[in-house]
């Protein structure tokens, strides 16, 4: 017996003596990947418009999750394979290389063959070639970039989309001057949808990307309308005497909810666009405005002050039940999901008494505040769900401001003349 | 708990009591000082508690004041507005023809499409006492403007109480 | 007169004022309505858009995420590590000290040997004068002498090392056994044992050998077959007793001998540990509850010669960086002090759980 004991020992001990090591790590550094954008050959007569490789390097950068390496401090410029030493890369500490040529093929249509490497492999992680229009350079730059962003992190990039968002310029007394405009997703290649000297507000997107829905007072009376990007057409879709505001689509792209006062306090309505029915949706002396529709499409989330002072609440579809969602804080306004509704991001007033953009972990109910000023709103999420842009203020101008949506990076976009305000994230396009 | 809530209930009001007091004397000198900046503001103010004539006349109502302000997040008109008002609301209940559109603001805290519910209820705050005081619905069109046409810019108190306004104007006489 | 009317009331009525001021101040403070929860501020790093345009600007601000308890947590774990460290190179260089004092003991039976050889090869000239009749037998027999002593070197050396061995585990056992404090000193006296042990028995050994070279010079003329035979005889026996003290030495020095092998590969674990955490870049698309193994394939000297992941989390980005930070750490330089067998037995190949803990998400 006692043999048998010692014998099973001796075993479980020999058998755990000769085990292989496991070592556990949990711990890391929390950066950014570095990565080097090599400036891309370009093998024809006229020098380009744009600096291709740029704009990916600004779009991987401005998303919080890479750093790009300076050029100056590239100790070389390959264009191709056989000249990259991964030797060199490794010593700038660059973990990702992408290198790229250029070429005419024809008209005006270019062409880039671009690589992508993992330097510590010694590796290429994706190699293509993509095409397209010379004038729009751009576009290229950003399908690039989602390509590589997508086969760095296994998310679709969102560099490819626009954003929509209202300018306001000052005239002299009393007139002022109204756009609604459109830009690619950096706030670059504005154009003007819509001009008027009457406000314009709340740009919302449909699902599918093909339709605006906004706020006019062209009619010196406030109203919803829809326009076709497409076709520039556009509808009035809404007004009732009193409030006619914030548009806000169905996943299903055939319902719009909106708030109006037509029977004497703001209220949450959605309007089917086909059957024109509308239905009521809250029914409370307090303000209720500001709908926004889940993902799944099961509820509506929307700001109320019912409780005293504004906060945002879900309504469910189903059991027609509100329940409150945000606790923290005097004011809780403009709440947006991400795509995967797991996250809320709002306009958030705490203790500090600023207006600042937060994002709620909707499965434990944790608040993080991403931003650092005093007067900032409307935000509007990637519809990657990793940045969120919103309205900020610079001196006493309005301009756009973006947060990765871990509050690991800010920056500012590019300012067109006028007050910016309102930005409005398109969904993926195409 | 009880007596607790009631020594404190008690205290507030003396408190209130006293803060209403030294509130009623600075409330006058501010609309005062308003005046200055709207043109003729502070006379109106004068004649309208002033006259207690009938004021069925354009002439009474001309004088009056147009613009009336709120709390921050509030929509309940103050006091110091009531009695103009009652005076708007006599002119319009005289003058069946007669016509307002009451335009309510917000300042510019605070998102905008809540800030735009928000005008609409100082609007509509201001439409009940028109109302109450003989005024006919018919006669009058309420809008909001959120915070989209501020009567001064600028990040500080001094110009967000003159924005959180409603502003009272005759479509027709 | 007057004042002394007056003097009661007044303090009746300042104690009554304190007394009502103490009671609503009391329930003041009890009421005090605790602050909100406040959310965090998380500080973002500003990317600043003019300067990506602008060659020179390229510093920007550091992302210091406010992670208050975290960062205790943290500072407790790294205070840790650093008392391991420390305790670590402690070890590490009392092991050091065995080493060198090794290494110069082997140098100088490498001088001594040299030594030997060339009076043997000054006398071999001597013979060759005096003797050339018998020349070639005792160049046969002298290689058998330099072959035997060699080997008798060599397991004497053997010996050396297991003894060297049985100390450091009987150091290692009175280590455990100690109170923390006492351990460091008794190492040290171990050590120290240890090190006059062999010095002593180096000793002995010279002694020994310095004698059979003299009579090995003495009888080379005479009688070198019949000696040789005689030696051999009692070598073989001398073996015989050596292999059976050895095989009982083994028997007994075997589970010991596991049990610090262990602990020395603890030891490398959390070092192998420390060292990828360094190199671990966590990907922002990590969070709690992700896990990839990856297999380093070590070389002797440390070098990780190929990194395999055995075990995806599903995340591409997640496990590139597992296997990033393998490929980014390079060498384990301290891998190349394990004993040979060890390294071969339990470290050529090793995994690597990297299980993210502490996320925000």
């Amino acid at each position: 017996m006692v043999r048998a004991i010692v014998c099973a020992f001796v075993l479980t001990m020999s058998t755990w003596v000769s085990a292989q090591l496991v070592v556990e790590v949990t711990q890391g550094v929390d950066s950014q990947s570095p990565i080097a954008i090599v400036p891309f050959e370009w093998r024809g007569d006229q020098a380009l418009d744009e600096d291709v490789a740029r704009v990916v390097e600004q779009n991987l950068e401005r998303t919080g999750f890479f750093k790009a390496l300076a050029r100056e401090n590239m100790l070389s410029f390959p264009t191709a394979q056989s000249q990259v030493f991964f030797r060199d890369w490794r010593m700038s500490s660059t973990d990702y290389l992408v290198i790229g040529r250029m070429e005419s093929v024809g008209g005006d249509q270019v062409r880039l063959t671009f690589e992508l490497y993992d330097v510590l492999k010694e590796q290429t992680i994706h190699s293509q070639q993509v095409s397209g229009s010379r004038t729009n350079l751009r576009d290229l730059a950003h399908y690039v970039s989602d390509i590589l962003f997508e086969q760095l992190t296994g998310i679709k990039g969102a560099f490819s989309t626009r954003l929509a968002y209202v300018t306001a310029e000052s005239l002299g007394p009393d007139r002022q001057r109204f756009r609604l405009q459109m830009s690619d997703w950096d706030g670059m290649r504005p154009r003007t949808l819509l001009e008027s000297s009457e406000p314009i507000l709340s740009p919302a997107w449909s699902f599918d990307g093909s339709r605006l829905a906004y706020v006019s007072f062209e009619t010196s009376r406030p109203a919803i309308y829809v326009q076709h990007l497409a076709t520039g057409q556009r509808e009035q879709v809404q007004s009732f005497p009193g409030l006619n505001g914030a548009p806000a689509w169905s996943p299903d792209g055939n319902q719009l909810a909106m708030v109006l006062s037509k029977d004497g306090n703001p209220e949450v309505y959605v309007l089917n666009l086909s059957s024109r029915h509308l239905e009521r949706i809250t029914n409370n002396s307090a303000i209720d405005t500001e709908p926004f529709w889940a993902p799944d499409g099961r509820s509506l989330y929307f700001t109320s002050d019912r409780g005293g002072s504004p906060q945002i609440y879900k309504y469910n579809f189903n059991t027609r039940a509100v329940e409150r969602v945000t606790f923290e804080g005097n004011y809780n306004a403009a709440g947006r999901l991400t795509q995967d509704g797991r996250f809320l991001a709002m306009v958030h007033r705490g203790s500090s008494r600023r207006f600042q953009i937060a994002v709620q972990d909707l499965q434990n109910g944790r608040l993080d505040i991403l931003t650092n000023s005093d007067y900032d709103e409307s935000p509007s999420i990637a519809p990657n769900g990793t940045i969120i842009i919103y309205a900020t203020q610079q001196g006493s101008r309005g301009v756009l401001g973006a947060v990765s949506i871990d509050g690991r990076v800010r920056f500012n976009m590019p300012v067109p003349q006028g007050d910016v305000r309102e930005p409005a994230w398109s969904p993926f396009l195409r | 708990m009880r007596s607790t809530n009631l020594s404190k209930a008690l205290a507030l009001a003396a408190v209130m009591a006293f803060a209403a007091g030294c509130g009623s004397k600075s409330t006058k000198t501010d609309s005062g000082a308003m005046g200055s900046d709207a043109a003729g503001g502070a006379a109106a103010y004068g004649s309208g508690t002033g006259s207690d004539v009938s004021g069925g006349s354009w002439a009474d109502v001309a004088n009056l004041r147009t613009v009336f302000y709120f709390d921050f997040d509030r929509s309940v008109v103050r006091q110091d507005g009531f009695s103009d008002l009652e005076a708007h609301a006599r002119y319009l209940s005289r003058n069946p023809s007669a016509s307002v559109r009451l335009e309510g603001h917000a300042d510019e805290r605070g998102t905008r499409e809540y800030n735009m519910a928000l005008g609409e209820r100082r609007a509509q705050a201001v439409e009940r006492l028109l109302i109450v005081n003989g005024a006919n619905a018919r006669q009058i069109e309420t809008i909001s403007y959120g915070e989209e046409r501020p009567a001064v810019s600028g990040n500080h108190e001094g110009a967000w109480s003159q924005n959180r306004r409603v502003e009272l104007k005759y479509v027709s006489r | 007169m007057n004042n002394r009317n007056y003097i009661v009331p007044t303090i009746l009525a300042t104690f009554v004022h304190l007394v009502v001021v103490f009671i609503i101040a009391g329930h003041w403070f009890d009421h005090a309505k605790p602050e909100h929860k406040v959310a965090r501020q998380i500080q973002a790093q500003m990317i600043d858009l003019a300067s990506l345009s602008l060659p020179d600007a390229t510093a920007s601000q550091q992302v210091t995420e406010n992670r208050n308890q975290q960062a205790v947590q943290q500072e407790q774990q790294r205070q840790e590590q650093q008392r391991q460290e420390q305790q670590r190179q402690e070890q590490q260089r009392q092991e050091q000290q065995r080493q060198e004092q090794q290494r110069q003991e082997q140098q100088r039976q490498e001088q001594q040997r040299q030594e030997q050889q060339r009076q043997e090869q000054q006398r071999q000239e001597q013979q060759r004068q005096e003797q050339q009749r018998q020349e070639q037998q005792r160049q046969e027999q002298q290689r058998q002498e330099q072959q035997r002593k060699e080997a008798e070197q060599q397991r004497e050396r053997e010996l050396v090392a297991q003894r060297e061995a049985e100390s450091r585990l009987k150091a290692e056992r009175e280590r455990q056994a100690a109170a923390e404090a006492e351990r460091k000193r008794e190492q040290e006296l171990a050590a120290q044992k240890a090190a006059e042990e062999r010095k002593r028995e180096e000793e002995a050994r010279k002694a020994a050998e310095e004698k059979q070279r003299q009579e090995a010079a003495a009888q080379a003329e005479r009688q070198r077959q019949e000696e040789a035979r005689q030696r051999e005889a009692a070598e073989q026996q001398r073996r015989a007793a050596e292999e059976k003290a050895k095989a009982e030495a083994q028997a007994a020095a075997q589970a010991a001998a596991q049990a610090a092998a262990n602990a020395v590969i603890g030891d490398i674990g959390s070092y192998i540990s420390a060292m990828l955490t360094q190199n671990w870049r966590i990907p922002a698309t990590a969070r709690n509850g992700m896990e990839t193994v990856i297999e380093l394939h070590l070389m002797p000297n440390g070098e990780i010669s190929d990194v395999r992941i055995i075990k995806s989390s599903g995340d591409a980005a997640f496990d590139r960086s597992a296997e990033q930070a393998a490929r980014r750490t390079e060498r384990l330089p301290r891998v190349a002090e394990v004993e040979p067998l060890l390294f071969e037995r339990r470290l050529r190949r090793t995994q690597v759980v990297f299980r993210p803990e502490g996320l925000r998400w």
